[in-house]
């Protein structure tokens, strides 16, 4: 009896615990945070596509500048004409006229640097006259080795399967 | 038109069609984030945080279960989160200090035909019960409380929090024992 009555209390004050609330609004709060995501979400999106055709915009607009404030190419007529330009000898090719008539015995100019005789030249000692050296055969007995004597072949006998291990 | 039919248009992307939803639930979610809660302030923001967070997840709903039970479930764990927060802690605790005046002031004026010294004696039991309900286990408590709402069958219950039906009964059955043990520690024999 006492325990029903206080379960009845315990249940009144925990039912009592969590009520309450003005959640009356709550769908309009719900709806209008929702809409206003879509919204930002939209702005942020033409925001950026907006940012993204205005940066093609000033690309293609600059380059078409660019393009009509480029000097076009001109060459220059008076290097043409050839009045005071001088064309240096073409060292990459040989000349093939200059090969054919070149004659076959003539000598090829040497690398070899000539150096003139110097004074001191003529203090260096003469040069030293001598005879080879000749050495004659040393007499000598041949050292005489004896062969090993030979090894008789031993005789095995096969192992038996058993005995294997 | 049905929860399905509005979660099919919600999931086009019918706001309106959500805030109908929303309406038809919106008690159960705000007691669900109130159980673990227990402020206004803060279980209605969690209500709201829910139901933004169960609209950007809808495209996750299988069906499986009733969207009444998954919204719950979303708003449940959204509580939890709120109550683990240090931010939320100071924020409920002068909250509950003004609701806990509120609800004795009401106590004693609803009850008008009861004698003053009764109405102190009630008002005393209850914040006497109310206190050893705090002192529970937070899986009693939270289960207690549910169960008390009168929003929310056992099953729904178990779906929520996550355990079988048996062990919610169970829960409520050993968190009122708790709580009638704690009241007879205090003196307490008779409730008249």
């Amino acid at each position: 009896m006492w325990d029903d009555a206080l379960d009845r209390a315990i249940d009144e004050v925990a039912h009592d615990m969590t009520a309450g609330g003005q959640h009356g609004d709550l769908r309009t709060r719900v709806v209008v945070r929702l809409d206003a995501a879509e919204d930002t979400g939209r702005k942020i999106s033409r925001v950026i596509t907006n940012v993204a055709l205005a940066a093609a915009a000033i690309v293609l607009v600059a380059l078409v500048a660019y393009r009509q404030t480029r000097p076009a190419f001109q060459p220059d007529l008076r290097r043409e004409a050839g009045a005071d330009v001088r064309l240096r000898p073409d060292t990459t090719t040989r000349d093939p006229v200059a090969q054919a008539f070149r004659p076959a015995s003539a000598p090829r100019a040497s690398r070899r640097v000539e150096i003139p005789p110097s004074p001191i030249d003529a203090l260096a000692p003469p040069p030293i006259s001598a005879t080879p050296m000749t050495f004659d055969d040393l007499d000598a007995p041949s050292i005489d080795l004896k062969p090993l004597d030979t090894i008789p072949p031993m005789a095995l006998a096969p192992i038996d399967e058993g005995d294997r291990r | 038109m049905d929860d399905a039919d509005l979660v099919s248009r919600a999931q086009s992307g019918d706001t309106a069609a959500f805030g109908e939803l929303v309406d038809r639930h919106r008690a159960a979610v705000y007691r669900a984030a109130m159980t673990v809660l227990r402020s206004h302030a803060e279980a209605e923001d969690a209500a709201q945080d829910a139901c933004i967070a169960a609209f950007r997840h809808l495209g996750r709903f299988r069906g499986d279960s009733s969207f009444r039970t998954w919204l719950l479930t979303i708003a449940w764990r959204e509580a939890i989160n709120r109550r683990r927060s240090a931010a939320g802690i100071w924020r409920r605790l002068v909250d509950r200090t003004t609701r806990t005046a509120e609800d004795d002031t009401m106590t004693s004026t609803a009850s008008p035909d009861r004698t003053p010294e009764q109405l102190a004696d009630d008002r005393e039991l209850r914040r006497q019960i109310r206190r050893a309900i705090e002192a529970l286990t937070p899986k009693l408590r939270d289960t207690l409380l549910l169960a008390q709402s009168g929003e929310y069958s056992y099953e729904e219950i178990g779906a929520i929090v996550g355990a079988p039906v048996g062990t919610i009964k169970w829960r409520v059955s050993e968190a009122r024992r708790l709580v009638r043990q704690q009241l007879r520690s205090q003196g307490y024999a008779h409730v008249g």
